[in-house]
């Protein structure tokens, strides 16, 4: 079977006309969405998932950071001694003082008119908890944990469902279309008939959210691939600050049912008091913090982790075993009933996964859970190349080499209200210009090529292999030999990809082989940025943890990541002058 | 309440697939053999199929911690969370909703799964 639309030329393909295309639907794309929307401007919205069953904003079990004082100008019961600035500071601390200070400073300024607005779509906050980091109780949350998420979006939702927003779903957004240097569309295709499409636009606000996925153990959902930064990387536009991913200690590895999950585990290993164990039934912890052992901070827990697992000392399925063993079992009985009745944690009953943790330990990981990395953004969320702008976990630099609890989502919010206004704004102030048909025709080609060949790379293969890479060697630990040869795979894969990936399925209907090919490709480039830029920093600063090196912390500079000639490049940056 | 005891063997089991090759299309049954491991989910199942037997399968995933609802699939006639439910030796997975298929388990409302020409032109305004 044909695609419908394959070696057509581009005149022959359908085509959408917006003002502003958002490529994104949840958290910040749906808030970008509403901005540009209510700015006037003609939006259109495609995801590549469905519209409240996809991305990340719904996974998050937490919370929306907002000052103490103004969460109690809302109605919270905060600390009115808090202000924006000492959100602000704190934020900084955790990033480093890499953050750009202009952008921590709009997150920390602006997330009481991020939650009124909201609050005025009827999404309820109820409670105000403190998580570390913060020096004041800083979480909002609605009702009980793990509905925030769910709760915002539904806002949004209802929100988006009330304007003139055309809601494109099952549509991937394969690449950003470049006239004359200005981002103005983009390539999509839609995945229930297999069809291409392009979708022109005077702006295109990127909301694809981060790129867990190119890890093995990732807590993020199945959608973050890094499309958002892959494409605008090769659109032109700069990363920055690649190398810091946030890893959680707490992410089940076995029984496999639930490996991904974090949310009960930091109950059995922080209120229960459990040990971690390696292989040889060591507390390994020991080692890295004899004080605190389990109870030590996540980049340290992560660390010791990965460290019995890269030595050789990992549990049976490449974890550390989380172990309840010294504690009597009436009380963990008395536990387990307190906190998850039943056994059950949302839509999973634990006791049918067959493993019962007071006779077998679960085993556990540090699992890519946040990029603090991503596409450059100014104040107005506008991307080094024009017409382009990003919003949300897409985007760096706000966080700097580590975030703290609550700011990815005021982040969403914050950003993808700017960015849409911004976007809104540049087009009344840009003309309209003919989209790139060589380029259209040329992205349409190499896709072709992999449908056509009938054996070569198998794109689930090369995931794996690319997932477990990343993860052994650009994960919590790094070290130059390692990342060199992660480099070195890097380049192989993607002359395998380029040269002879084969796409198996040849049904154009959802073939969901075609869309993990185009996915792997740019998970590629992010994996090659995450190493490239881990590489260029060769000493430990906030999430990047670099084994081969004893000098201390270094955050002199930042590092960005651009194409040159085609060959991906870093610069580095002197680090911002942030008062101190 | 007690755990259950439910752990298998680490062997292969034998699992049943009730697919579609498009919207109307008849059904067919593909049974599977997969090697079995503790406390498997179905959705793991799939994605094993997916990756090492059959890579032209279709179905739905995203958060796989039984948040975003999008994996529902019928389990020997039950409607069940793929991700969610523990898979076991000769259960038959079927889709949701059979009249609203638009391959294996991928199941899209019909007004939802439009042709794309109505998305072809000018985004439309209301009124």
């Amino acid at each position: 079977m044909k695609f419908p639309n394959v070696n057509e030329s581009v005149r022959d393909l359908r085509k959408l006309l917006t003002d502003v295309l958002v490529i994104g639907s949840e958290g910040a794309g749906a808030r970008a969405a509403l901005a540009a929307s209510e700015a006037g401007k003609k939006v259109a919205v495609i995801t590549k998932g469905r519209v409240g069953k996809s991305g990340a904003t719904q996974c998050i079990p937490g919370d929306y950071a907002i000052n103490s004082n103004s969460a109690c100008r809302l109605g919270l019961p905060g600390d009115p001694d808090d202000d924006w600035r000492k959100h602000y500071r704190d934020t900084l601390e955790a990033g480093k003082w890499l953050n750009d200070p202009l952008l921590a400073q709009t997150l920390a300024e602006n997330a009481e008119d991020g939650l009124s607005f909201l609050k005025s779509l009827n999404v309820e906050w109820t409670r105000l908890g403190q998580y570390p980091g913060h020096s004041y109780p800083r979480s909002a949350m609605v009702g009980e944990v793990g509905k925030t998420g769910p709760a915002l979006l539904s806002g949004l939702h209802r929100a988006m469902h009330c304007k003139d927003i055309a809601l494109i779903e099952d549509t991937l957004a394969i690449e950003l279309l470049v006239s004359e240097g200005r981002v103005n569309g983009c390539l999509a295709f839609f995945i229930p008939s297999g069809e291409f499409f392009v979708i022109e636009a005077q702006a295109v606000i990127l909301a694809t959210g981060g790129g867990s996925r190119i890890y093995w153990l990732t807590s993020g959902p199945e959608e973050l691939t890094g499309d958002g930064m892959a494409m605008a990387y090769r659109a032109g536009a700069e990363l920055i600050d690649m190398e810091f991913v946030q890893f959680s200690p707490f992410t089940i590895v076995w029984p496999s049912g639930l490996r991904g999950h974090m949310s009960f585990v930091y109950e059995y290993m922080c209120v229960l008091q459990s040990w971690l164990l390696n292989s040889l039934g060591e507390r390994y912890m020991e080692r890295w913090d004899p004080e605190r052992m389990e109870r030590s901070t996540r980049d340290y827990l992560s660390i010791g982790m990965m460290d019995e697992i890269i030595s050789g000392r990992s549990s049976e399925h490449g974890g550390v075993y989380l172990s309840l063993s010294h504690l009597p079992m009436n009380l963990i009985d008395q536990f387990e009933a307190h906190h998850f009745p039943g056994l059950k944690v949302g839509e999973f009953k634990l006791s049918d996964f067959g493993v019962d943790p007071k006779e077998k330990a679960f085993e556990i990981a540090p699992g890519a859970h946040y990029f603090m990395g991503g596409v450059r953004i100014d104040g107005r969320g506008a991307t080094t190349v024009p017409g382009l702008f990003a919003a949300g976990e897409v985007t760096g630099g706000v966080h700097g080499a580590n975030r703290i609890s609550g700011n990815a989502i005021t982040d969403t919010q914050v950003f993808g209200a700017i960015a849409g206004a911004a976007a809104a704004e540049y087009c009344t102030h840009s003309e309209r210009i003919d989209i790139n048909a060589d380029q259209v025709i040329a992205v349409i080609n190499e896709i072709e090529q992999g449908i056509s060949r009938s054996e070569g790379v198998s794109t689930f293969n090369v995931r794996g292999a690319l997932q477990q890479t990343a993860w052994n060697q650009v994960g919590v630990i790094r070290n130059k030999k390692g990342l060199e040869q992660a480099l070195s795979k890097i380049h192989d894969w993607e002359d395998q990809v380029g040269n002879s990936l084969c796409i198996r399925t040849k049904d154009p209907v959802f073939n969901i082989e075609l869309i993990k090919a185009i996915e792997l490709k740019n998970m590629l480039i992010v994996l090659q940025a995450i190493t490239m830029s881990a590489l260029s920093r060769d000493k430990t600063c906030g999430a990047h943890f670099r084994s081969d090196s004893n000098e201390q912390a270094d955050a002199s500079h930042r590092y960005i990541t651009r194409c040159e000639s085609g060959k991906m490049t870093i610069i580095s940056l002197p680090a911002p002058e942030t008062e101190q | 309440m007690k755990w259950k005891d439910t752990i298998m063997a680490a062997d292969n089991i034998n699992i049943k697939l009730e697919r579609r090759d498009g919207a109307g299309e008849e059904c067919h049954i593909d049974t599977f053999t997969i090697p079995a491991e503790i406390g498997m989910s179905i959705m793991d199942a799939l994605h094993f199929i997916q990756d090492h037997l059959d890579p032209t399968l279709a179905f739905d995933c995203s958060c796989r911690i039984g948040v975003c609802k999008a994996c529902a699939v019928k389990v020997d006639g039950k409607v069940e969370y793929a991700c969610s439910k523990v898979v076991k030796d000769g259960m038959l997975i079927a889709p949701v909703n059979p009249k609203d298929v638009v391959r294996d388990f991928i199941v899209r409302p019909r007004k939802y799964a439009r042709e794309l020409s109505e998305i072809d032109g000018v985004v439309p305004t209301r009124g």
